[in-house]
């Protein structure tokens, strides 16, 4: 027996307030230093963010921080020869001379064409978005993406809650939602924005009793904890939607018409050709006035006064409103035809919408800290799932539907958009910002997370960036970045340059896009690429250089937790504005990327344009605005930033002390639909132009764009996979997220690791019991899985009841080849590399990458048996 | 007094936050879980449920593994009824992991890591020190924190509120309340152990 | 006449290859005159960068006049005869996501 060493007295034990990155989620943390090193993370209680609490992964950041395996060198390859498990060679070279390097590289890139740099950046890491958004505003370059972040997040769910919720993402208002439909998502129940928070707030929904129903293929995690799963078809989520849309309008005749009137496009004529009817001197979109019996502009009828039914006839055309429209097309979208499509029985999905109806207690209102409001307690929410699909609008849209109309959206109980209305702290007003409306009335968010605003939608143009964004305006993220037609797209559309230099942050684009082969070529293509990670990667195989960056426990940042839209929970409760600061100095020669952003502005001679890019993007308000030509440390604009929304008083030294500046929220904000005078679109009449633009410039270069993913009401679109006829091919193989894992990342992470593997589905691909027996498996056998296009991955099955029987599900983003990662290295089931990617299994609306794809299973025999 | 747990199966996720913050409070060697939460499936498609299942040592009040300890070193409190092993009597013959019904203990014969090629981290190296070698280890309802006025690990860091500590000998208490009220149940009653860690039905 | 600065950032600066411009613009100038004026400069392209129609500017454009943000085409440029600058940073319409 050996005795253990009597434990010294500590010289230093502190607790110190920071942010968590183990994913975008961003929970505050408080991290235990004592002498020097870390021993424990504990969520920071005095946050709303995690109020205290941490997920597992939170927890277990002290093992990637102490990884031996991180980067500590700056490194240079010396085989020039690049490709998938070719060993780059690697040699350590000085920070100056790879700074030497990066710096002419990027100086020379800038004065030839700065659209040659292409920035990819990790979303786990929320810390980064402003510093790397910043850097490319300031370099001139419109091609930045987050590698797979996007098209397997929320490439539609993005889109569509910033048309109608004027933010990221939504959630049920968990303090007073009795009734709440998720389709594909799982707020509150694993991994993603607010993820502790919501965690908490909806335990204490369920145990409030809310009733809530899971729409999912797989009964984990959300599924697990719903009143009521449904298994689906995947990626059938809008046929169930619109049948419960279909029994609320035509069987039940059910809707909140003074919320569709004020709150909504419903009450629009619309013309024949199915644009908004417009008034000739205002050019403003025309309603039908119930009292005068005439078309009038939309803002000079009191909305009780409009109607929101009906064809009416104005100039002698026949002019439906764009509700009447909406009625038209949810007829023939009956609940059987909604169960021919996703198998849910036209019983259940009238059921459900029957209840959705009920429930929603359309007329009634509730009284939250003295104000009056409508009381809608029922949401429909979707997220990753249902919308990772080729039809990602429509079945986004679809869902959303549910809420318009029952009037639902932003109503106390209902679904929340994450606080899109913020009127500031109470002593500066800051930050500050609501939704308004454009001149068709229709809302515009009030903050967001890029540039490139849901709504209102740009012209389609012929592409300037290599997402051919340009001419798809709905898309939030492309897989042009890394698809197999990229070079054939841009020739068709004439890009007029292609990538030089790739700036990577903390990307494993090799795992998290799709099948590796093909984004192996496509950086293939690229003659230099740069680097900044914790770690080698599979991605790093085709780096020239590699620079150690510092995790986000040595690391400063002022807004971990900003955009309020991304990550702080919604509903009632208190603002919160935490800082991240280092816990421990920094090992090795690690960087804070951030800061080697702005060395590298000064290296480039961007200086100014870096230093407006910050007063711009973090809105610096005066004495607070950066000098143009000063040279200011990360640090130094974190302080800047803090002080100029909280007073001189709340620098970053004070927030470093302090951790969080909190302030209650107030119904007007957290309601704020209710008082902003906006309207949403149930009727997306834009898109009729949307598509004439785009058709336009792609017709004539032989691209077909087509038409009905551009029509102004959703419908059910099918995946490439549902088209699929080949008998062998009998499974829809999808991926979701896992609790205990982000991304491909915290797979080298030991105890995430140990824990994936004890957990039945963490590393398997799960599979009905049934389709295990015809296949003659047994639980934990290993199988090969192939699909359509030839393309195989092996795992191990498990067979379980809690899957769509023709579902095959695979938890996380796995796959890890590199040496580099001995723990990552070969666990899990690498569904990406099924992914096909290409504009086929995109969406031609959104540019969606499709998730699902038809497989084959057949057992593995021999050496992984 | 006995000190209890009581775990609300309706409001765990299934997150592991109890078997990590557990981990990382205690610094456990590789494949030593004093929390662990199991992943059990009931019923048939489409009428499925999935449970989340935390578990941990139930500090027994008739505890199996202390009747097989032939050295003392697993006892009892008579304090506060929690079940613990003191390492500087164990031998290590591991009766007492056998005599458990639940499979709570652990035999750490020797002090790994978790990088096995690149020794301890400096974080291994400071939680380590606390770990004997060719001794039994387990949950003591973290002892450490409780003497400070602090609940569990698991407790206070479990995100859903899923898990709540306090003395089962008063009626008044939270845990007390909570399993009156809720219908509070052990597993495996029929052994006869009297688990000191009650859960709430799903 | 109004002497009125212009700095041009980022992706504009590098479209118009110069960061740092001078206008002459009669009295009383408007920021619709200078944005006129840039466009005579340089090309009916570099309007539709920066205005979404006649009326409105494009959502990703950001205009800072003596360091206030503005949106609205009438704002006055010349304040009680000081120098004025105009500052004008282009977001990316489309970024690849």
């Amino acid at each position: 027996m050996v005795v253990a060493a009597q434990a010294p007295v500590a010289a230093e034990d502190v607790w110190i307030p920071s942010a968590c990155s183990m994913c975008y989620g961003t929970c505050s943390i408080l991290g235990h230093r004592v002498d020097g090193v870390l021993t424990k993370i504990e969520g920071n209680p005095e946050s709303v963010l995690g109020k205290g609490r941490l997920c597992g992964k939170g927890i277990s950041g002290i093992m990637t921080l102490y990884d031996p395996h991180r980067l500590n060198k700056p490194l240079r390859r010396t085989n020039p020869e690049k490709g998938i498990g070719v060993d780059p060679k690697w040699e350590e070279i000085s920070w100056d001379e790879a700074l030497d390097i990066v710096g002419e590289k990027l100086r020379h890139v800038r004065q030839d064409d700065p659209r040659k740099l292409f920035i990819q950046r990790t979303t786990t890491n929320t810390s980064s978005r402003t510093p790397w958004q910043v850097f490319g505003w300031a370099f001139g370059t419109p091609n930045s993406w987050v590698a797979g972040g996007g098209l397997h997040c929320g490439n539609g769910a993005h889109l569509i809650s910033g048309i109608m919720h004027a933010s990221w993402s939504v959630v049920p208002d968990f303090q007073y939602c009795n009734y709440a439909v998720y389709f594909g998502a799982s707020k509150g129940h694993s991994a993603g924005h607010a993820s502790c928070s919501n965690m908490g707030m909806a335990a204490d929904a369920r145990a409030r009793g809310m009733h809530m129903v899971v729409v999912d293929p797989i009964c984990n995690f959300a599924g697990a904890k719903a009143t009521e799963w449904v298994p689906l078809r995947v990626g059938t989520d809008a046929a169930i939607a619109l049948g419960m849309c279909h029994t609320l309008v035509h069987e039940l005749r059910l809707w909140d018409s003074p919320y569709l009137k004020a709150k909504t496009n419903g009450p629009y004529l619309t013309g024949p050709d199915g644009r908004y009817l417009r008034d000739a001197a205002t050019n403003k979109p025309l309603v039908w006035d119930t009292q005068t019996k005439s078309a009038k502009p939309f803002d000079a009828v009191e909305p009780e006064q409009m109607a929101l039914e009906g064809v009416h006839t104005v100039s002698g055309l026949e002019c439906p409103t764009a509700f009447e429209r909406l009625k038209a097309h949810l007829k023939p979208l009956t609940p059987e035809w909604g169960e021919s499509i996703s198998t849910v029985p036209a019983a259940t999905i009238r059921r459900l919408g029957q209840e959705f109806g009920r429930e929603a207690r359309i007329g009634s209102t509730i009284e939250v800290q003295g104000r009056t409001l409508p009381y809608r307690p029922v949401a429909a929410i979707a997220f990753r799932g249902a919308q990772g699909h080729k039809n990602s609008v429509y079945n986004f849209l679809a869902v959303d539907l549910l809420n318009e109309l029952v009037g639902s959206a932003d109503m106390v109980g209902g679904c929340l958009g994450f606080n899109p209305s913020c009127h500031g702290h109470p002593e500066t007003g800051r930050p500050h910002y609501i939704p308004y409306a454009d001149e068709d009335g229709l809302m515009i968010t009030g903050i967001w997370m890029a540039p490139h605003l849901p709504y209102p939608m740009h012209e389609p143009r012929m592409p300037e960036t290599m997402s051919l964004i340009d001419l798809y305006p709905m898309t939030m993220m492309s897989p042009l970045m890394a698809s197999s037609d990229q070079e054939e797209m841009w020739q068709r559309f004439d890009l007029p340059y292609r990538p030089e230099v790739l700036l990577n942050f903390g990307c494993n684009s090799l795992l998290s896009v799709g099948n590796a082969e093909t984004v192996a070529k496509t950086l293939k293509r690229i003659p230099f690429i740069i680097s900044i990670d914790l770690f080698i990667t599979e991605f790093s195989e085709f780096a020239d250089i590699v620079l150690p960056d510092c995790s986000y426990m040595e690391a400063h940042d002022s807004r971990p937790n900003f955009p309020f839209i991304f990550n702080l929970p919604g509903g009632m409760g208190e603002w919160c504005w935490p800082v991240k600061q280092p816990v421990v100095e920094a090992a090795g020669e690690r960087r804070e990327s951030s800061e080697l952003l702005v060395e590298l502005a000064d290296r480039i001679g961007i200086r100014e344009d870096l230093n407006e890019g910050y007063n711009v993007s973090m809105r610096l308000a005066a004495p607070f605005r950066l000098e143009r030509d000063k040279r200011y440390t990360y640090r130094e604009i974190c302080d800047m930033e803090l002080k100029s929304n909280f007073g001189p008083e709340h620098g970053l030294e004070w927030f470093k002390q302090h951790g969080v500046i909190k302030w209650p929220k107030k119904p007007e904000e957290v309601y704020w639909r209710h008082f902003e005078n906006v309207r949403v679109p149930i009727y997306w009449e834009f898109l009729i132009d949307t598509w004439e633009q785009a058709n336009a410039l792609a017709e004539p270069r032989g691209w077909h764009i087509p038409r009905e993913y551009y029509s102004p009401l959703p419908s059910f679109l099918p995946c490439v996979s549902h088209e699929e006829t080949s008998e062998q091919h009998d499974l829809y193989a999808f991926y979701y997220r896992d609790a205990i894992h982000t991304n491909s990342f915290t797979m080298e992470n030991p105890w995430l690791d140990e824990t994936a593997q004890l957990d039945p589905f963490s590393y398997t691909a799960a599979m009905h019991s049934e389709a295990g027996r015809r296949k003659g498996l047994k639980d934990g056998d290993w199988v090969w899985i192939e699909s359509v296009k030839g393309r195989r991955i092996r795992g191990r099955v498990h067979l379980t009841e809690a899957i769509h029987p023709e579902g095959l599900g695979i938890a996380a983003c796995a796959g890890h080849w590199t040496e580099a990662q001995p723990i990552a290295k070969g666990k899990g089931v690498f569904i990406n590399d099924l992914l096909e990617v290409d504009m086929e299994h995109s969406s031609p609306a959104n540019l969606n990458l499709d998730l699902c794809v038809k497989v084959g299973v057949t057992r593995c025999d021999g050496e992984w048996s | 007094m006995r000190w209890g747990m009581v775990i609300d199966l309706k409001r765990c996720i299934g997150c592991y936050g109890c078997q990590l913050s557990c981990k990382a409070e205690h610094g456990t060697p590789p494949g030593v879980f004093f929390a662990r939460v199991l992943k059990h499936e009931e019923g048939t498609y489409p009428t499925v449920s999935m449970i989340f299942l935390p578990v941990l040592c139930f500090h027994c009040e008739e505890p199996p593994c202390e009747e097989v300890c032939p050295t003392g070193a697993t006892a009892k409190s008579e304090a506060d009824g929690v079940v613990a092993v003191d390492a500087d009597i164990c031998v290590g013959c591991r009766a007492c992991m056998m005599a458990c019904p639940y499979g709570a203990r652990y035999f750490n014969d020797e002090n790994r890591h978790y990088f096995p090629n690149n020794g301890a981290t400096p974080y291994e190296q400071m939680r380590v020190q606390r770990h004997q070698e060719g001794v039994v280890m387990k949950c003591d309802f973290c002892r450490e924190r409780t003497a400070q006025g602090k609940e569990p690990a698991c407790v206070a860091n479990c995100p859903t509120v899923a898990r709540y500590f306090g003395d089962l000998d008063d009626p008044r208490s939270q845990v007390s309340h909570l399993i009156k009220e809720r219908g509070g149940y052990t597993l495996h009653p029929e052994l006869g152990t009297g688990p000191s860690v009650y859960y709430l039905p799903p | 006449m109004a002497l009125v600065t212009i700095k041009l950032f980022g992706m504009l600066g590098a479209m118009a290859g110069t960061r740092d411009l001078q206008l002459e613009l009669a009295e009383p100038a408007h920021l619709r005159d200078a944005l006129d004026a840039l466009e005579a400069r340089f090309g009916p392209e570099f309007r539709q960068r920066i205005m979404r129609n006649p009326r409105a500017l494009q959502t990703y454009l950001r205009i800072f006049v003596n360091e206030t943000e503005v949106t609205d085409l009438d704002t006055v440029l010349q304040i009680n005869g000081l120098p004025t600058e105009v500052s004008l940073m282009l977001l990316p319409a489309a970024e690849g996501g």
